[in-house]
């Protein structure tokens, strides 16, 4: 279970290891894109995490990250023709960034630094953990972003119509103001404890 | 050198894994990849011509959509500054200006070269005579202003256009 819940917060793999933070900052631009993002790693992390753990013993050590590499390629891959041929308009939307997945360095950087070396169960639980922070941390700065640069939550409006629309926040400066704003919550309330 | 040959083996055993699930995944999608598509073309020409019947058709092998009485569309591909740029591009009948034009796909940098795939660039064509020249502000009838810091994607722009609209002049103009 310390497996699955060190990434929620205390080990969050945004907000702690400030890893991923192309995504992070690109796609938050609403709650729907994140989402998908977040999704889309999750069955990424899961696979390749599983994956790994389970060839970690036959993987030939001088080229272990050429190995994970293509594991992790694969899927990303079946996620961004899975998303090309049910979700086309997300698809378009999150552009570049679904293989981008690839070089995405909480992916990798599990299957270095766990799933190499624990059992399959383990890293499953790491992965969805991981997976898990990372896609609440990106909805958390989507759903921000949104709401004070469109006034709307996934499309739907829920501030009222004298309230203004910040435009920077949809903006690549409004990803920046809230992922540090969020980034100092977390670091304040981990130093409470 | 019984290292060498397993690490020789292994790769080559998991690129094989990943080539065959990958082939798997993109058999069992490639249909409803070409459906969505093709939708979003024919979204495309409904932009262009809004409430005209599309219907397809073709001439010598290449496909056009035919917008009611109103004109044709046709798509039309090309090199931009990354990696190819799609469009749809519409022409009344008899081929004397451009009807609209929507971009279908860029992967050019965002902020720059992306900026082509935006009303504020394509409404320039709007109405004119290609062929276009793309230049820093336009001055003349078949100038056309590029995008600041993006001239290699409006130029590339440009060229598709001119590229397509002569080729379906040729083909549909009676």
């Amino acid at each position: 279970m310390k497996n699955f819940a060190k990434g929620l917060f205390k080990q969050n793999p945004i907000l702690y290891f400030l890893l991923g933070m192309c995504p992070t900052l690109a796609v938050t631009t609403n709650a729907a894109n994140a989402l998908t993002m977040g999704l889309s790693v999750i069955f990424v992390l899961f696979f390749s995490n599983a994956i790994v753990s389970i060839i970690r013993k036959a993987v030939p050590e001088q080229v272990r990250i050429a190995s994970f590499i293509v594991v992790i390629a694969t899927f990303v891959t079946i996620v961004d023709i899975f998303l090309r041929a049910n979700f086309p308009h997300l698809s378009k939307s999150l552009g570049p960034f679904i293989p981008l997945i690839v070089v995405n360095c909480i992916i990798l950087g599990r299957a270095e630094a766990f799933a190499s070396k624990h059992g399959l169960w383990a890293s499953i639980l790491d992965a969805l953990g991981m997976g898990v922070g990372f896609t609440l941390t990106l909805l958390a700065m989507g759903s921000i972003r949104e709401i004070f640069g469109m006034g709307t939550i996934f499309g739907v409006p829920v501030l009222p119509g004298w309230f203004p629309k910040f435009l920077v926040m949809i903006l690549p400066a409004g990803a920046f103001i809230t992922l540090g704003v969020l980034v100092g919550i977390h670091r304040s309330v981990l130093d409470k404890k | 050198m019984k290292k060498f040959l397993r690490i020789v083996f292994f790769l080559i055993l998991i690129s094989w894994v990943s080539g065959f699930l990958l082939s798997l995944v993109w058999h069992n999608s490639v249909d409803k990849i070409r459906r969505a598509e093709k939708k979003a073309k024919i979204e495309a020409v409904q932009r262009i011509f809004p409430g005209c019947d599309i219907k397809e058709e073709k001439v010598k092998g290449v496909e056009y959509f035919v917008a009611g009485s109103n004109g044709y569309a046709f798509e039309a591909k090309g090199m931009g500054f990354q990696d190819e740029i799609s469009m749809v591009i519409g022409v009344p009948k008899n081929f004397d200006k451009i009807a609209g034009i929507v971009v279908l796909k860029t992967l050019d940098t965002p902020g720059l070269g992306a900026e082509v795939a935006k009303e504020k660039f394509l409404r320039q064509f709007k109405s004119r005579r290609p062929p276009f020249t793309a230049v820093k502000s336009a001055v003349k009838k078949n100038e056309i202003s590029a995008v600041t810091g993006a001239t290699i994607s409006s130029k590339a722009v440009c060229k598709i256009i001119n590229g397509k609209f002569a080729q379906m002049k040729r083909l549909l103009k009676k």
